[in-house]
């Protein structure tokens, strides 16, 4: 099956006015990689290795100065063909105040299908799908801001969902929210991936949500320097460590474990797996 | 003494309208000056609510707040005095940086308490210093920072004023974790060396065990618990259902316990809860 992003080897820079002198500051250098149908993808990363310059790559809000991005085939180049490309992918960013432009809940996840000009009956149906889908349903008649920050970024996705597209792109959604909130996005996207086979592309600092996706990707200054299941990325402590980025602490416990000399698999990255494992360990002493 | 006491604290928001609700209910809590207190909550707690009382930015509906013994609504025109006394630390406070350069934003503060320009300027430095903020930095635009440095800037902003007691909501949201690291060491040593009191309101249980001394658990607009961190987990399982998030390894241990093996529930670092494994397993 055809990949649904597919970048060869694309490179980014941004430009820094510096006194008199204009310096591009390189962000993406050569990086590929290909997303397939049906996949839930963790993008990890400290501030500034380029997770969300990348993300804007995926629907065309940037083009790559070299290389080539592909979404369902149609090169982002292709200006004509725009809004085609982001009727494929959604995007849901960080700050849900941001995202929300109607004064009540489902005008503003019917807002794009207005503009889009889909046919009112289709409207209503839409719109109340993607409300039951993320759970938002009961409080489609109430005023955004009555909502807590977790129920806004799930208007803000339903919002996406009305389109109906193949793949959301979320750049740290739940980085404002409570341990509550970001449970009830995570589990929305999740919901999404399973139930209706919709691609996620999510970016990432909770190290948590990301061993809890298919695949996780870690980049670095620019660069993909991991790109494997989460069991794969997490056992790899010190590399991760070497970025400035963490473990699950399941993830550690065993690392320093095993590092005392106690044999004990080193690719657990949840709770009950490390429970598990060092329940058996005590078992036999 | 207590640096910060309230008495029989209520807040009421909308009061008289179809929307009151009780956001601080009965408030009495005592916080020792150098204290280093974590506040946790879920939102909707009262959590935010509960620290803008402390600076004077909300106006108790009932009840008492008392600032190193004075209480501060006694003499309203007077309240001004205490909001160098509390720094307040929004969230997002980057946000909030507004002059031309990372010097004047940090200098604004301590120029209006009326410092002379030497003593702003040694409070400039010395906040820069303790936030890691480098000379090359202070005459740039803080708008050509990154935003852990933004951030930075606006925490320096707060410090220079040396409050008796600085409150921080969420200073590190958004932030990876190195970022983070470096923010809370950084607030870390500020108390250390100043030896003022520091709250710091968190959504990480994580973070409030490896630095606060103190937790004070917000729950349904009450004081569920203040205590010391071991105490306050020894409540995990509580907290877990206030739909908190109690840390993995916390997780961890009271599963082990529940297997019927010999651990603290109340272990909060991988550390301790490495140490007690190896203890059982060396009895083999």
């Amino acid at each position: 099956m055809e990949n649904i992003f597919e970048c060869q080897s694309i490179t980014f820079s941004y430009n820094i006015a510096d006194q008199d002198k204009v310096l591009p500051v390189p962000i993406l250098e050569d990086l590929s990689i290909a997303v397939r149908p049906g996949e839930f993808v963790a993008v990890l990363g400290h501030n500034g290795s380029g997770k969300s310059t990348l993300a804007k790559h995926l629907n065309a809000i940037l083009l790559p100065q070299g290389g080539v991005v592909y979404v369902n085939g149609i090169d982002t180049r292709e200006e004509e063909r725009l809004l085609e490309i982001r009727s494929h992918v959604g995007m849901v960013f960080q700050n849900p105040d941001n995202q929300i432009v109607a004064t009540v809940v489902e005008e503003d996840v019917a807002f794009a299908l207005e503009n889009l000009g889909v046919p009112p009956a289709e409207i209503r149906t839409r719109v109340d799908d993607a409300l039951r889908s993320v759970g938002m349903y009961e409080h489609r008649l109430r005023a955004p801001h009555q909502l807590s920050g977790g129920q806004k970024q799930r208007v803000a996705i339903a919002g996406i969902i009305a389109m109906r597209p193949d793949c959301i792109v979320l750049d740290e959604p739940t980085a404002m929210l409570d341990p509550r909130g970001r449970q009830e996005v995570i589990g929305t996207v999740q919901e999404l991936n399973r139930e209706f086979g919709i691609t996620v592309v999510l970016i990432t600092h909770f190290m948590d949500e990301a061993a809890r996706c298919g695949r996780v990707v870690v980049m670095d200054d620019g660069k993909i320097i991991l790109d494997a299941s989460p069991r794969e990325v997490f056992s790899q402590v010190e590399l991760l460590k070497s970025v400035g980025l963490d473990v699950p602490q399941a993830t550690e416990l065993v690392y320093r474990l095993r590092q005392a000399g106690i044999e004990l698999p080193g690719d657990i990255i949840e709770v009950e797996q490390c429970v598990t494992a060092i329940g058996r360990l005590l078992k036999g002493s | 003494m207590a640096i910060i006491r309230t008495e029989n604290l209520n807040y009421i928001y909308g009061g008289g309208t179809a929307f009151e609700k009780s956001a601080v209910t009965n408030i009495n809590l005592e916080i020792e000056q150098g204290e280093f207190v974590g506040i946790i909550g879920h939102t909707g707690s009262g959590k935010s609510t509960l620290i803008q009382h402390f600076n004077g930015l909300l106006r108790p509906t009932s009840g008492k707040v008392y600032i190193d013994g004075h209480d501060i609504w006694e003499k309203p025109k007077e309240i001004r005095k205490f909001r160098f006394k509390v720094g307040l630390v929004f969230q997002y406070p980057e946000y909030q940086l507004f002059e031309e350069t990372v010097y004047k934003d940090i200098a604004f503060g301590p120029t209006n308490m009326g410092l002379t320009k030497d003593e702003v300027d040694e409070r400039v430095l010395e906040a820069a210093e303790l936030v890691g903020l480098k000379d090359k930095h202070m005459r740039k635009s803080p708008f050509e920072l990154s935003g852990g440095q933004k951030r930075r800037v606006a925490i320096a902003g707060v410090m220079a004023m040396r409050p008796d007691v600085l409150i921080l909501d969420e200073p590190t949201a958004g932030l990876d974790p190195r970022g983070r690291d470096m923010i809370l060491g950084e607030i870390q040593r500020y108390h250390i060396q100043n030896k003022n009191t520091v709250l710091l309101v968190s959504h990480s249980m994580e973070d409030i065990a490896r630095y606060a001394h103190k937790v004070l658990v917000m729950n349904r607009s009450e004081v569920f618990l203040y205590d010391n961190v071991e105490a306050v987990f020894a409540h995990a399982r509580e907290i877990a259902d206030m739909g908190l998030a109690v840390p993995q390894i916390t997780r961890i241990c009271i599963a082990l316990r529940d297997m019927g093996y010999n651990i603290s529930p109340e272990t909060y670092t991988v550390e301790s809860a490495k140490e007690q494994i190896l203890a059982l397993l060396g009895g083999r």
